[in-house]
């Protein structure tokens, strides 16, 4: 049988948050559904990220519940309807508190990995 | 939580509460839409229906988990346990509605009996006198070598209340006992049981014991 995906990082293996800082980063460029953003994020991070789908519903659940995505029922392009969700005003703002904490630990983790051996 | 944030997710909490059942079919309708997804998927890969709808479910592991994180994003457990063990009680408590019957009875008669007792004690020595300054009431009794809270004769009263210089005022009180088969119309006055010294703002107590005395002069000695 031919694997379907290949399991790479469970969120649970990221650093801690940044599957939402993912999921609001994808939601601001264009509302998606949840079959969307899970092809989109692994699309964009070139095959290295994958969300699986034990995370990735109850993470938008818990950001919509935080109100900074919003959910929308709409029909798809194949005349399903599914539920669209979408940045709120709110989610911008913490986008921008997330994208400023991720760059900072980044930043730091990096400055460390690249320090010189002796 | 501010305002804006309230603005969000008050509606959602009002809907999960009153419309629970459409939330829980949207939940199943939107993971059924992901979980066709993964089948088409697995279908265009080769695999057979059959073999891509066990992948796609193996994909989707711990379905039933995953809507059980959805429903407690939604922040309203506590609500939707409470309202659970509510049914579940009061179907017990109709499966055995002898016991049920008897144990409720017997917790109201065990409260009311309760509540009356600390009633009495609450009117009659946890409340104070219903006059100004009732702190500065003391009660005076009379002690014997044979009797340690003896009551005060009448002239025993007046002489206290002539000579004390220690109270703004002293009143008596007794109790009114009926005789024979008539109650007794008038208070009577010539024994007082109970003696109390009182402060100056507790003097319309005093006054009206005076009126009291005028009312049955015969009990002067």
């Amino acid at each position: 049988m031919l694997p379907l995906v290949t399991e790479m990082s469970k969120p649970t293996d990221l650093v801690q948050g940044t599957l939402d800082l993912l999921l609001l980063k994808l939601l601001a460029l264009e509302p998606l559904h949840g079959w969307a953003i899970s092809l989109r994020l692994r699309a964009l991070s070139g095959d290295v990220l994958q969300v699986s789908e034990g995370s990735l519903y109850p993470a938008l659940h818990k950001l919509e519940q935080e109100g900074w995505i919003k959910a929308e029922w709409k029909t798809t392009e194949n005349n399903r309807r599914a539920k669209f969700y979408a940045l709120t005003r709110l989610g911008r703002k913490q986008l921008e508190t997330e994208a400023a904490n991720w760059k900072r630990l980044s930043s730091a983790i990096s400055h460390v990995v690249q320090l010189s051996e002796i | 939580m501010n305002l804006q944030r309230l603005l969000y997710t008050l509606p959602l909490r009002l809907r999960s509460i009153f419309r629970g059942a459409q939330v829980e079919r949207e939940l199943q309708e939107e993971l059924r839409f992901h979980l066709d997804h993964r089948i088409a998927e697995g279908v265009a890969r080769g695999l057979s229906a059959r073999e891509a709808t066990l992948a796609a479910l193996r994909a989707m592991d711990g379905l039933e988990q995953q809507k059980e994180e959805m429903r407690d994003a939604r922040r309203i457990h506590w609500l939707t346990d409470f309202v659970d063990d509510a049914r579940y009680a009061i179907r017990s408590l109709r499966r055995t509605f002898g016991l049920a019957a008897f144990v409720v009875v017997t917790l109201a008669l065990g409260i009311g009996m309760s509540a009356a007792a600390f009633s009495m004690v609450d009117g009659l020595i946890l409340r104070p006198y219903p006059v100004p300054h009732s702190r500065d009431l003391v009660d005076l009794v009379s002690t014997a070598r044979d009797n340690a809270f003896d009551d005060f004769s009448y002239r025993e009263y007046v002489d206290i209340r002539r000579l004390a210089k220690s109270y703004d005022g002293v009143i008596a009180s007794t109790d009114v006992l009926p005789v024979g088969f008539r109650r007794a119309s008038r208070p009577a006055c010539s024994s007082p049981a109970t003696t109390f010294a009182c402060s100056a703002s507790s003097r319309s107590l005093a006054a009206d014991f005076a009126r009291r005395k005028t009312l049955c002069p015969a009990a002067t000695p």
